[in-house]
């Protein structure tokens, strides 16, 4: 069924940008782990600092469990894959049982992650199903309004986390790139003039801190 | 036999936009036997498109959505009622008006009335002496009650308005087997949209107003009956905005000569 | 079937997996659980479900037609086969459907009906249910998973394919469209169903909409898609009545749809099950059920009732009083387990208590022999144990009415409990219908 109203459009927006969220902190959460291990016990700090979140955790011990798991964290991993659980339970009927069911494995791995000693194969799990998640929408949802507003938001999340952890000019291209080309096809409406700022913004990159750029990425999608 | 020229007009101002506004009408004075309806002329603001309708009790309703936002919304009913009160309703008696509703159900205080009522075999006169009493016992009193009030709350605070005179007599009616209805209307002269009930006996409906403690006639226009006043309210309507609402209501029901 | 046993862990992996589970509310916080699946499932051979399937058509065609006529002529009334009380203050006869003609002169279009199995091998019906009936997704998707666990399992036992029912249920929405798109319409993300809300949109293909999703404009209801708004023509609703129209209902709720109800009245749209079938399955209705297959249908009842007693009269009402420790009692305005209790359960107080509670109301209590069921084998940590279950089998009316081959078959976790709600605690089972 290719009927989307506002109210899923926003669904599926949501869905995409946690989903993101938890995948690309995930990624990061296991480099600063493996910092860690050996050399700047201290690296999770530069991590809260680049992503704008509070350091509640005030050790590197702390951080590795709250981060992960703390559901009352509104910021950790938990919690953003619950709110992408969250939006794709809502959306079954257009993203298949089968996609649904790779989110809500993800959640389960990190669940039993939480309880068992926790070890960074867990998270290598909960990439793997990520990342099924995503091949299953490519297969199973049959609209590509649908497909393409969720990989808008997955893309504008991407961007977002990328501007705020300096990641490398042609990194961000490729995600805006991508972003821009689903935004395009979503026939969902947009802020042009955000878009535009963002556009330029990356074309003209001379390796500066795009920070400013981050409240127009987050308006483009009308939501 | 009269004729009666009706004005009646809402005004609903909100302190800010709404949207998304449904709205469900019963402000049409209905064609009966005892009353015919002409002229009549209905305008809604802001301009909206409008279905009209009847509901299950065969009232007129209109119906309505408006999308834009808007901070006021109002109708303007005109029309003549020409009224024959000699003219009988014999109309088909829906059993449902046997029932008491949650509104009409009253389980005690009820002896004053139904002693009185005990003392005579015809059910109109028994309605007829509930009534009498119930105008001299009750206290109209404006604003000690609202839409939402319950026979037995009116009754046991003694005060009310003319729908908890209607609601309570509805109560003691159907108590004793007397089927009974709500109806929502005018009666001649200025203010506000009026009620009474209908009792059935002796295969037809007639009008009792136990407010004014006399029987129906034709100086009265009927919009809509009932169950209860729930069945017969005015303006109902839901809508997005966290705004407050003023309404105001005006009715002008004047006697013309007859043609 | 031992092999099916094996895997029950895995199996009920994978429901999690698929977020089969329903909500409760524990002191107000919602809550979502597993819903826990014994894999040994219930079996029903096909000389069985024959039978069991025409007295459920029989009995669903008898209650639609019951339904027309309450709202209709109401000639059964004034044949004085059902006492006019019994209709007009039941909280589920709604005025407001009065002389409305539903698409097809289907009412029911679902409907859940719950039955036991006695010892003598009987099957009886415990309670119609012919508003929201809800469950067909569990032992549906239950199916599904099961076949991938235990192949071999379904390889060698001649079982009727259950996975039919999106089908089924779509070709019932398909039948009284008025012209638009299907929906099923969820009061939202946290609803007890909310699972199966979602789970039955995809199996159907129709649109899964949350209120504020529709609107009614000119008595036409629209979905308000992103592009331009589309007609609804179908609306399978999971909203009960009271909340579905807060401009003809409950004027608070805010999950209803304004104006539904004028467009409904105006045929612009079918609503599945129809607004007001309340009336009809109603616990004090029930006792007449075998009355109204004769009057409509001039048959005799082929289903049986569980022998109940209307407190309404007096034979009926001694009978119960003379016999109280020995009967069960129950309260026709309340559903989902609540309001049941046994006679035999009440000390002297309480006794003395119901009783004049009884003698006020009289039409608000039936009382029913309790039934000695068949109690069935469930795995309780590696051990066969026997609980007491019922089964739900799902009718659905399109243009013939069907009994889909399969059911929900809910146990009881506690073992002296008879109270096999899932809102309650408990599980539930596959049910296999045999093709032999």
């Amino acid at each position: 069924m290719g009927i989307i109203s506002l109210e899923k459009s926003n669904h599926l927006y949501w869905l995409g940008r946690y989903s993101e969220r938890a995948f690309t902190t995930i990624r990061t959460f296991m480099d600063a782990y493996d910092t860690m291990l050996d050399q700047d016990p201290n690296a999770y700090k530069h991590i809260c600092e680049k992503l704008h979140i509070p350091d509640v955790y005030g050790s590197k011990e702390v951080f590795i469990i709250n981060y992960l798991f703390d559901e009352t964290d509104p910021n950790s991993v938990y919690s953003n894959l619950s709110r992408a659980c969250d939006n794709a339970s809502v959306m079954r009927d257009m993203i298949s049982s089968t996609a649904l069911g790779y989110i809500q494995l993800a959640l389960d791995v990190m669940e039993d992650a939480k309880r068992e000693t926790f070890c960074l194969l867990h998270l290598q799990q909960v990439l793997d199903d990520l990342y099924a998640f995503w091949g299953s929408i490519d297969d199973y949802v049959e609209s590509s309004a649908c497909r393409n507003i969720m990989k808008t938001g997955r893309y504008i999340e991407r961007l977002d986390l990328y501007i705020r952890l300096d990641y490398d000019r042609k990194a961000m291209e490729l995600a805006y790139e991508r972003m821009a080309y689903r935004l395009q096809r979503s026939s969902a409406a947009y802020n042009e003039q955000d878009f535009k700022i963002v556009s330029d913004a990356i074309n003209n990159n001379k390796g500066g801190n795009l920070c400013s750029i981050l409240p127009n990425l987050n308006n483009i999608f009308k939501d | 036999m009269r004729k009666l020229k009706f004005h009646y007009e809402m005004q609903l101002d909100f302190t800010g936009d709404v949207t998304r506004h449904s709205f469900a009408l019963r402000c049409l004075p209905k064609e009966t036997c005892t009353q015919n309806i002409k002229k009549l002329s209905c305008a809604i603001a802001p301009l909206s498109s409008i279905t009209k309708s009847w509901d299950a009790f065969g009232n007129p309703m209109c119906f309505g959505f408006i999308n834009e936002p808007h901070d006021y919304f109002s109708f303007c009913v005109s029309g003549i009622a020409i009224t024959n009160s000699e003219n009988i309703d014999h109309g088909e008696l829906n059993h449902i008006f046997y029932y008491p509703t949650p509104q009409t159900t009253l389980t005690h205080g009820m002896e004053p009335y139904l002693a009185l009522a005990e003392q005579q075999r015809d059910p109109m006169q028994k309605a007829l002496r509930m009534s009498d009493e119930l105008y001299h016992r009750f206290i109209y009193k404006p604003k000690s009650t609202n839409t939402r009030t319950t026979a037995q709350q009116a009754l046991d605070q003694g005060t009310g308005v003319c729908q908890d005179y209607t609601h309570i007599m509805l109560g003691l009616c159907r108590h004793l087997g007397i089927p009974a209805r709500y109806v929502a209307g005018f009666m001649i002269g200025e203010g506000a949209t009026h009620a009474w009930l209908e009792v059935y006996a002796r295969g037809h409906w007639i009008g009792i107003d136990p407010t004014n403690n006399r029987v129906v006639d034709d100086m009265y226009v009927k919009m809509s009956e009932g169950r209860d006043a729930g069945d017969c309210i005015v303006d109902k309507g839901v809508f997005f905005g966290n705004v407050q609402q003023k309404q105001s209501v005006f009715v002008k029901v004047t006697q013309e000569p007859l043609d | 079937m031992q092999d099916l046993i094996k895997y029950t862990d895995n199996i009920n992996k994978l429901l999690a997996r698929f977020g089969v589970k329903f909500g409760i509310y524990k002191n107000n916080v919602f809550h979502e659980q597993l819903f826990p699946f014994d894999a040994i499932p219930r079996v029903i051979t096909a000389k069985e479900f024959d039978e069991m399937e025409k007295g459920l058509v029989q009995r669903v065609t008898a209650l639609n037609m019951f339904l027309y006529d309450i709202y209709h002529e109401q000639k059964i009334i004034k044949d004085k086969i059902i006492p006019e009380e019994f209709v007009f203050s039941s909280k589920g006869y709604l005025p407001e459907c009065a002389g409305v003609t539903p698409p097809g002169k289907v009412y029911s279009h679902i409907s859940g009906i719950d039955l036991v199995q006695a010892q003598d091998k009987k099957w009886y019906i415990l309670e119609d249910n012919l508003r929201i009936p809800s469950g067909a997704s569990y032992p549906l998707i239950a199916r599904k998973l099961c076949r991938i666990a235990s192949p071999r399992t379904y390889a060698c036992n001649a079982i009727v394919d259950n996975r039919n029912y999106g089908t089924m249920l779509s070709n019932v929405m398909n039948n009284v469209n008025t012209g638009g798109i299907n929906v099923i319409l969820t009061p939202g993300r946290y609803n007890a169903a909310f699972f199966e809300h979602a789970y039955l949109a995809e199996m159907t293909h129709s649109v899964l909409a949350m209120p504020s999703d529709l609107y009614v404009e000119n008595c036409q209801v629209y979905y308000r898609a992103m592009d331009k708004p589309q007609r609804v023509g179908a609306i399978y609703r999971r909203i009960s009545d009271e909340y579905l129209d807060p401009l003809t209902f409950l004027p608070e709720s805010l999950i209803g749809v304004p104006n539904l109800m004028a467009a409904y009245r105006a045929g612009n749209v079918a609503i599945l099950n129809t607004p007001g079938n309340g009336v009809a399955d109603d616990k004090g209705i029930y006792y007449f059920v075998p009355a109204m297959i004769k009057y409509y249908l001039g048959e005799d009842s082929i289903t049986h009732n569980a022998p109940t007693y209307l407190m309404y009269y007096q034979k009926d009402r001694d009978y119960a009083l003379a016999n109280f420790d020995k009967l069960v009692f129950k309260d026709v305005s309340e559903a989902g387990g609540y309001g049941v209790f046994f006679g035999r359960d009440l000390d002297s107080k309480k006794k003395a208590d119901f009783i004049d509670l009884m003698k006020a109301e009289p039409r608000r209590f039936i009382a029913q022999e309790i039934i000695d069921f068949i109690d069935l084998p469930i795995m309780d940590n590696g051990q066969e144990v026997l609980r007491k279950a019922d089964l739900r089998a799902f009718v659905l009316s399109g243009n013939e009415t069907k009994v889909w081959p399969s059911g929900l078959t809910r146990f009881s976790r506690n073992p002296d409990s008879f109270v096999v709600n899932s809102s309650q605690g408990g599980g539930f089972k596959d049910t296999w219908v045999l093709s032999r």
